[in-house]
């Protein structure tokens, strides 16, 4: 079942980085979502893609990065149970599209799908070799490092996102969502003095009902939420 | 990293804070029995973390005692002792000796590599008991010296490390609750690690040192630090914890946040009343 990934992106397993970078952006425009809405071949394709980039880029990154992020990913493999302690993917499942938002990059877009695939590592570095930080910049990346489970940078990301754009729903929805289990610790400890100054009581009982929810599985979402705001 | 896993004893009931004591002073006890009287020097209270939390969970295991010190030499004090007090005593040798090599590498004070090496032989006994913890700790720490060293922005790469080693050192047996105390410790650990960072930035930045929090605003520290405790609650309350309930929550909520207060406590008049007389409130600066 796993094909070459270079015949996937259609290039010689001799081609130069550019060259690889270059057919991966040309067929994720073919293929993305956002051009193809509904297309389930599309999205099949897409996913192919994204797959055969991944296993090159992985390829190239572990062969040669001697860098501690690869060794310390890759080399422990044994406390592998501490990692995907992550809040999940919020793109993952059905397809949140990305049409609402502002003028998008080339290099976003392929972010976006990297995002959808739970590709963070890929998302990441995708990240980082764009030049230009736009709100939805540094949203991608708070999506990025959440999905890894390393929360404390999503929330700076997240809360920048949210300062350059106030207005928008998704942004602040997401930085909600990572607070949440900071809003339950706030909430059980306020009879040890933590003044409550930035949730309502009634997002509290929502809060604390969903993440109870992720603890016992997606079966009581809809009905915990009210059990908790009687 | 110490000072952090500690209780408000000021906030505890009369009835907790001597538990809270004799399980300091069964781990004390176990360690000069065991190590010599100069290895009691170097007890930290963050490990009474563990008799606490594991005795509460597996209560048959721990005794009491009357016993005397030479702290105490005529007043004898309860201890409690049993096979977590003398794990946490192990660790604690293990994660001293560790830290006395650092700050000897830091200042070169040569009464800590002395310490170091008086304790040297017993870290090989503990190490030899006690492979995986060990292991796990010089991982962590080799983990924790290449994110500081690689001056990562990203808070979480050296977090983690943290987290992964008190996740070890704090499960002891393999049962139904291995996962949960895996989890409790590595969300504690990445508290304790963030909080430890957010005491320290100032300093940090002045000398150029390495801070995982360089590049974050206050309300994302407060945020990531409050992340870390809440997941380490829900762990923590999926566990059931028989015994040391209070001291425990209080070490969660309170004890925790003990640096940070005092180090903050100057400033807690300006924040338009928003924080209390204790000072107690990491959230002051919340819009």
């Amino acid at each position: 079942m796993t094909k070459d990934p270079y015949q996937i992106l259609g290039i010689p397993p001799t081609a130069t980085e550019d060259e690889i970078k270059t057919a991966y952006r040309k067929l994720a425009k073919k293929y993305h979502p956002d051009l193809n809405p509904g297309d389930k071949q599309a999205e099949e394709k897409m996913r192919e893609i994204n797959d055969a980039y991944d296993r090159i880029k992985n390829k190239e990154k572990y062969a040669s990065d001697a860098g501690y992020r690869s060794q310390t990913n890759t080399g422990y493999n044994q406390y592998g149970q501490y990692r995907g302690y992550g809040y999940g993917n919020p793109f993952g499942g059905g397809y949140a599209g990305s049409a609402g938002h502002e003028q998008e990059s080339d290099e976003l877009r392929a972010v976006f799908s990297y995002l959808q695939a739970g590709y963070y590592d890929q998302a990441l570095y995708a990240l980082s070799q764009v030049q230009n930080r736009t709100p939805q910049w540094y949203y991608y990346s708070a999506v990025a490092h959440a999905g890894k489970g390393e929360t404390a940078a999503a929330l700076n990301y997240a809360r920048q996102a949210v300062n350059m754009r106030p207005d928008n729903m998704e942004y602040r929805a997401l930085l909600q969502r990572l607070q949440q289990n900071g809003d339950i610790y706030r909430q059980q400890g306020s009879r040890y003095g933590f003044p409550l100054t930035r949730v309502s009581p009634l997002c509290i009982s929502l809060c604390i009902g969903e993440a109870l929810c992720s603890l016992f599985g997606r079966g009581g979402s809809f009905l915990l939420p009210f059990y908790f705001c009687l | 990293m110490f000072g952090y896993a500690v209780a408000d004893v000021s906030s505890l009931s009369e009835q907790a804070s001597s538990q809270y004591r004799s399980v300091y002073c069964g781990i004390c006890r176990s360690i000069r029995i065991r190590y010599g009287n100069a290895s009691g020097m170097l007890l930290s209270y963050d490990l009474t973390l563990i008799p606490l939390l594991l005795g509460g969970l597996y209560p048959a295991e721990s005794e009491m005692h009357e016993s005397v010190c030479p702290m105490h030499p005529f007043h004898p004090r309860p201890t409690v002792t049993g096979s977590f007090t003398d794990y946490a005593a192990d660790m604690n040798i293990l994660l001293m000796h560790d830290k006395l090599l650092d700050d000897w590498r830091d200042d070169k004070n040569l009464i800590k590599f002395g310490l170091a090496r008086a304790v040297g032989r017993s870290v090989a006994q503990v190490a030899n008991r006690y492979p995986r913890q060990a292991t796990a700790i010089a991982d962590c720490l080799t983990g924790l010296a290449a994110a500081e060293q690689a001056g990562d922005p990203d808070p979480d790469a050296a977090g983690h490390w943290f987290g992964v080693l008190m996740g070890e050192i704090l499960w002891l047996y393999q049962d139904e609750w291995t996962q949960t105390l895996q989890r409790f410790g590595y969300f504690l650990g990445k508290a304790i690690y963030y909080m430890d960072a957010e005491v320290d930035l100032q300093k940090d930045l002045k000398a150029q040192r390495y801070n995982p929090f360089a590049f974050v605003d206050k309300a994302s520290r407060l945020a990531a630090i409050e992340d870390a405790l809440g997941n380490a609650i829900l762990a923590y309350s999926s566990l059931p914890v028989q015994n040391n309930d209070e001291i425990l929550e209080n070490i969660l909520y309170k004890g925790i946040w003990k640096k940070y207060t005092l180090k903050h406590k100057g400033e807690s008049v300006n924040d338009k009343g928003s924080l209390s007389d204790s000072g107690h409130t990491p959230n002051g600066n919340r819009g």
